[in-house]
């Protein structure tokens, strides 16, 4: 009797054989904002599930090469923040938060950003970048980290993740 | 002002400063019979302490002696606005009695609970004998049904649960790995062996499975390989392979 739990069989491309597909959406740039995208991508590409990531407006910042080392955490105008608005908007609140939580992810062994675009580009994940954030922000694709597929508009991202589903973050 | 004017005052001062004479002389006459009266009143009541009068239910006579003291004098309290109340909270005294205020308040809360069946009863107004419609005693929920044992198959001599994974880990050899591959459509090549050997050997270490990138990074072949060696969930058919729990974990 062969191995009984061949559901695992592998055999599709690197993208992930298997018909579901996820389609995330990355509209936020901070420390904080950005990691729900990433790992909710990687988790997926771990169960084997093809996914496609769209980085659109803020999001741009987890992408581009400048930004992507220094996303930063604000605690202001967020009312899950444990320190209160007053505080939290004093200047060098957001340097000392943004230590805060990247000695804590330092210390959970999850990985920084950049680290996170490589293992998605690595695993299959397919990257891509907003055209009409990158024209608001006048970036070009040069600016942009070299995981990234291809920069498309919205109508094409759609294009390419019919029946996917599509999750917002 | 007129004659007769200054007069009518000058007679009502008079009457006023008469009648101040009086109270000063009453006072000086009653202050030494009130000083004997209260020495002699509290000797005997001394006394009469000293022969045990006031022992039985000394401490409850006696506070609720204070309370009735406080409420018959009343209206002679000085009234007390935010700030004074603030100045009465830093005296030890009144920290004392407020303390003993909330701890009646949070006992008679606590039966009051109790006396129910652990939901406490929203009474709308007290003054219905029965209980007005809404208010339903809730039952005390009946506990989870307890989830029924995993299937496990056996296979090759060895158990394993519903997902495939070895129940027991010791059981494990590279013969079985190489039949469980054959089984998956994986053709093990040294890059793979490499691999699995490395998880192993951390699950053995640490006591707990890595996951893709503990093991892409420890056995040195990147994540990127990881998923053109082993396609689809990597990190959980090295696991399989290797026989080693399920790696826990969102990265």
């Amino acid at each position: 009797m062969s191995f009984p739990f061949a559901h695992q069989k592998s055999g599709g491309a690197a993208t992930g054989s298997g018909t579901r597909h996820i389609a995330l959406v990355c509209a936020k740039g901070g420390l904080d904002e950005c990691y729900p995208v990433l790992i909710m991508a990687n988790a997926a590409r771990m169960s084997g599930i093809k996914v496609s990531v769209f980085f659109t407006f803020w999001g741009l910042d987890v992408i581009s090469e400048g930004h992507i080392d220094n996303l930063f955490v604000n605690m202001v105008g967020n009312p899950s923040s444990p320190i209160p608005p007053a505080i939290a908007g004093l200047p060098g609140m957001e340097t000392i938060a943004t230590s805060f939580m990247r000695s804590k992810m330092d210390s959970l062994d999850i990985p920084r950003p950049r680290e996170m675009i490589e293992m998605l580009a690595a695993s299959g994940c397919e990257l891509y970048g907003c055209e009409l954030a990158m024209k608001m922000f006048e970036r070009t694709k040069e600016d942009l980290v070299p995981q990234v597929s291809e920069v498309i508009t919205a109508t094409e991202f759609f294009e390419k993740t019919g029946g996917a589903d599509i999750v917002f973050v | 002002m007129t004659d007769e004017q200054l007069q009518r005052i000058e007679r009502k001062l008079d009457y006023i400063v008469e009648r101040q004479r009086f109270v000063e002389e009453f006072i000086d006459e009653m202050t030494p019979v009130g000083r004997e009266a209260l020495g002699v009143a509290s000797a005997w009541l001394a006394d009469l302490e000293a022969q045990g009068f006031f022992d039985t239910g000394s401490d409850a006579m006696a506070l609720g002696q204070e309370v009735l003291d406080v409420v018959q004098n009343a209206d002679k309290l000085k009234l007390i606005g935010p700030m004074g109340a603030m100045r009465a909270t830093s005296e030890p005294e009144v920290q004392r009695g407020l303390a003993i205020a909330v701890e009646l308040l949070r006992r008679v809360g606590r039966a009051q609970i109790a006396g129910g069946t652990g939901t406490p009863v929203r009474r709308v107004n007290p003054s219905f004998t029965t209980a007005p419609a809404g208010t339903v005693r809730r039952p005390a929920p009946t506990p989870p049904p307890e989830p029924a044992c995993e299937s496990t198959v056996v296979w090759e001599g060895r158990t394993f649960d519903a997902q495939g994974f070895m129940v027991n880990p010791g059981e494990w050899d590279e013969e079985l790995a190489t039949k469980m591959a054959v089984g998956l459509d994986l053709e093990l090549t040294d890059e793979h062996w490499g691999v699995i050997r490395w998880a192993r050997k951390d699950f053995i270490d640490t006591g707990s499975s890595p996951n893709v990138r503990r093991v892409a990074i420890g056995s040195g072949v990147g994540v990127q390989r990881m998923y053109e060696l082993f396609h689809t969930s990597p990190g959980k058919t090295t696991a399989l392979i290797a026989g080693i729990p399920k790696p826990a974990g969102c990265i």
